[in-house]
């Protein structure tokens, strides 16, 4: 059955000439900025139940997948397991420790989603990112549980998943390492925004144009995640770096260094 | 046919009372860290509010923004209180009866017992550098960046290591069962599934 519009256009356009989710990421860009250990996952609330349930379901079909790869790697090397829990601690840990950033004049704070799926890979980073979500919601009351899924999305698919392709990729081309790494620290982050704006544009596009929503919220995220995209990548790349001057064995152990291959 | 949408004012009551419900939970239970961790939902559901207030167009713009405002506030809120009241021990105890994947809930646990350690030693890493002065300038802060997270993973990386090697070497081949705590009590059983529908209730309403 037909449903009459009950708005104009125009009087639809008067009514809202700015995208709810633009001022709702202006506010979330806004209440993070004071406080960046809270800054990178949406809270609680902010979504509807409806997109909660479906970005939850989406999770949940990839902690299928991800519990099964984890089962096959178990059976071959036991570090799989204790590796993954020491994995989402890491996570935990870079995204609840504020490290100063001297171009925005304040702290922020790193995800680690890139660097971790350079190492062990993009399904097992993306198990330890959902725990690492989950002990943040359930112990630190960071982020949320019903935005877990949305959050997890983010983070766990959309930024380990670039950060994983982007590394293999340049490592491919014959890049070295730590510019492997740092792109795959830039990429996840830019990637995991580029998710959440997304998810904020769905949610709460209302009358305005998805793409337009998006461009807006993308635009109000741009001043804080810009800098720590950066730091995200000199974080990886460091890491790398150090891990392959020092203790290459363990790279080696972890498939990222062939054996006996000379670091370029 | 859709059913009419309900009305704007029921919705903000219901965000509302979900809100005070939680806040006198929560005063109820006298935690100061819990009462502390309300503070980002407040600021957050505040900036939101205001600014669909503020910058939104036409005369009614006041009653979404202050449902937006409540909804956020209430769902924060109503988390808050159920991370205050259930220990992660007894949600993991819970969890295994809801038979969450075994491997999920071991996860949880050694993450939960490695952070403590890995956090204290990347603040200790950090605050080293910060005497010596390895966060001043861009350059120096960006190889800072890059040292804090190669000893951050370093460690990771051991830590799993010697709990790999420890397994091993008891003939462990199969699952790392975390220690789980007994099941919760009715109360915090009934508190649990009570908050579970308030969160429900919260995020059902519509903007």
């Amino acid at each position: 059955m037909a449903r009459p519009c009950r708005s104009s256009g125009a009087e639809i356009a008067r009514r809202a000439p700015v995208p709810p989710a633009v001022l709702l990421a202006v506010a979330v860009a806004l209440t993070a900025a004071p406080s960046p250990a809270r800054a990178m996952h949406l809270a609680e609330g902010t979504l509807p139940g409806g997109w909660g349930a479906a970005w939850w379901g989406l999770t949940v079909a990839a902690l299928a997948v991800g519990l099964g790869r984890l089962r096959d790697r178990s059976r071959r090397d036991t570090i799989a397991r204790p590796l993954t829990g020491t994995v989402a601690a890491l996570i935990f840990v870079l995204s609840s420790l504020p490290i100063p950033v001297p171009v925005a004049g304040s702290s922020g704070h790193a995800c680690g989603t890139g660097l971790a799926a350079a190492i062990v890979g993009p399904w097992l980073t993306f198990l330890a990112s959902f725990v690492s979500l989950v002990l943040q919601a359930l112990v630190e009351g960071h982020g949320g549980v019903t935005t877990l899924g949305a959050n997890a999305v983010s983070m766990g698919l959309a930024g380990a998943f670039t950060g994983w392709g982007a590394f293999r990729l340049l490592r491919r081309a014959g890049i070295p390492l730590p510019l492997a790494g740092a792109a795959a620290g830039v990429a996840a982050d830019v990637a995991t925004y580029g998710a959440t704006t997304l998810q904020l544009a769905l949610a709460h596009h209302g009358d305005h144009s998805l793409a337009a929503a998006a461009a807006g919220i993308g635009t109000a995220f741009l001043p804080v995640q810009l800098p720590i995209a950066v730091l995200e990548g000199a974080l990886a790349a460091g890491a790398l770096r150090l891990l392959a001057s020092r203790r290459p064995d363990l790279l080696v152990r972890l498939g990222v260094l062939a054996p006996a291959v000379e670091v370029r | 046919m859709r059913a009419p949408p309900l009305d704007a004012r029921v919705r903000l009551a219901a965000a509302a009372a979900a809100w005070v419900a939680s806040l006198a939970l929560l005063v109820r239970l006298g935690r100061p860290r819990a009462l502390r961790s309300l503070l980002p939902p407040f600021a957050l559901a505040l900036a939101a509010g205001t600014l669909l207030a503020l910058v939104g167009a036409g005369g009614d713009r006041w009653l979404p923004a202050a449902t937006l405002a409540s909804r956020i506030l209430a769902a924060g809120w109503v988390g808050c209180a159920l991370v205050a009241w259930l220990p992660l021990p007894e949600l993991l105890g819970a969890l295994a009866w809801l038979r969450t994947p075994p491997a999920l809930l071991e996860l949880v646990a050694i993450a939960d017992r490695q952070r403590h350690a890995l956090g204290a030693h990347a603040v200790a890493v950090r605050d080293a550098q910060r005497l010596r002065l390895g966060w001043t300038g861009l350059r120096r802060a960006l190889r800072s960046a890059g040292a804090l997270g190669g000893l951050a993973v370093w460690r990771a990386i051991s830590q799993a290591e010697i709990a790999s090697d420890a397994l091993a070497l008891r003939g462990a081949r199969g699952r790392l069962l975390p220690a789980l705590e007994p099941l919760p009590g009715w109360p915090n059983a009934l508190f649990a599934a009570a908050a579970t529908v308030a969160l429900c209730a919260c995020l059902l309403l519509p903007t």
